[in-house]
C-alpha cells in the first residue's frame, strides 16, 4: 500500500512539474507577442526533428515559441510570427543546426540558388525578443518581404538614409528593418 | 570540524565559480549572432555591419564562440573590436550568460 502511494505521489510530482514547465514556456513565448495579440496567439514547442507540438491553441494567425538557451541564442529568447511561416521557421532551424557561420551561410546560399529555400509570407512580421533575461530583453521587429528590391518597393537596400530599409534585398530573406528596432 | 571543512569547501567552490576566466570568440551583435554580416549590406565590412546594428537598431555587443552567445557588461570597448576574434577576460554569470568584463584583447 505504501509503495502504491509513493508511486502515485511520484507520478503526481512529475506531472505537476511538467505542467509548470509548460506554463512557463508558454509565458516566455508569448512575451515576444504584441500585447493585443497574446491571448489569441498559438504557442508551439519545436521537437528535435523539426516537427512541433501545440502547447496553446490560438485564434489569430500568430504563433510563438520559446527558444531560450538554444545554441546561438541568449538565455531569454522567444519569437512570434505568422502561422504562414511555420515551414520557413522549421527550415531556418534545420540550417541553424550547423554551428559554423560560414558553412551555414554557404548552405543557405545554395538553397537560395536552387530555389529550395522556403519563402516567408510576404508582409508577415517577425517579433524576436532576446536578452540575458526577460527583464532586459530587447525586441527586434522585422517585416518579411521575400524577393523585394529597391526597385519593387522604393525602399533603399541599405540603412544610409536613416529610415526603414530592406535587408537581404532580392532574396527570400529580404525583410524591412526599422531604425531603433 | 566536519562543518568547518564543508564550509571551507563551499567557499572555495563559490570563489572558483566567480573567478575571472578568459573567453575566446567573435565580437558581434545580439540580433545577428547567428547570421552572416556579409549578406546584410549594412556597411562595407562585417565590422561596419555589427556597429551599425548596435547604433541604428538598438542591438548590443555580444561575444559569440559559435555555440554560446555571451552578453558583455562593457558596451564601449567592444566597438573597436567589432567582427574581430578576441579574448574577453571577466567573470561569468552562468544564469544570464553575461560576462562582467575586465579586459578585451585581440586574439591571435
Amino acid at each position: 500500500m505504501t509503495r502504491i502511494v509513493l508511486v502515485v505521489l511520484g507520478v503526481l510530482a512529475v506531472s505537476v512539474s511538467a505542467l509548470a514547465q509548460t506554463a512557463e514556456s508558454i509565458d516566455r513565448a508569448l512575451a515576444a507577442a504584441p500585447r493585443n495579440m497574446r491571448e489569441g496567439a498559438t504557442v508551439i514547442k519545436w521537437n528535435p526533428d523539426y516537427t512541433y507540438e501545440t502547447l496553446k491553441k490560438g485564434t489569430n494567425r500568430l504563433f510563438c515559441f520559446d527558444r531560450s538557451g538554444e545554441p546561438g541564442e541568449q538565455p531569454f529568447a522567444a519569437q512570434c510570427t505568422s502561422v504562414g511561416n511555420l515551414e520557413r521557421v522549421a527550415q531556418n532551424r534545420r540550417f541553424e543546426t550547423e554551428q559554423d557561420t560560414k558553412k551555414r551561410q554557404a548552405m543557405l546560399d545554395a538553397a537560395e540558388a536552387s530555389g529550395t529555400r522556403l519563402k516567408p509570407e510576404y508582409g508577415s512580421v517577425f517579433y524576436s525578443l532576446s536578452g540575458p533575461d526577460q527583464a532586459t530583453a530587447r525586441l527586434h521587429v522585422t517585416i518579411a518581404v521575400p524577393g523585394a528590391t529597391s526597385q519593387s518597393t522604393g525602399l533603399p537596400d541599405n540603412p544610409k538614409q536613416g529610415g526603414s530599409w530592406i535587408m537581404n534585398a532580392g532574396t527570400t530573406t529580404a525583410h524591412i528593418m526599422t531604425p531603433g528596432q | 570540524m566536519k562543518l568547518l571543512v564543508v564550509s571551507l569547501l563551499a567557499v572555495a567552490a563559490l570563489s572558483a565559480a566567480q573567478a575571472p576566466q578568459t573567453f575566446t570568440g567573435i565580437i558581434t551583435d545580439n540580433m545577428c549572432a547567428k547570421g552572416s554580416h556579409a549578406q546584410m549590406r549594412m556597411g562595407p565590412t562585417d565590422a561596419d555591419c555589427v556597429t551599425a546594428c548596435v547604433r541604428a537598431h538598438d542591438a548590443t555587443y555580444v561575444l559569440s564562440d559559435g555555440k554560446e552567445v555571451y552578453t558583455l557588461s562593457d558596451q564601449r570597448t567592444p566597438e573597436k573590436f567589432a567582427a574581430q576574434k578576441v579574448n574577453v577576460t571577466g567573470t561569468l554569470d552562468a544564469k544570464t550568460k553575461t560576462i562582467k568584463v575586465d579586459s578585451i584583447t585581440a586574439a591571435k
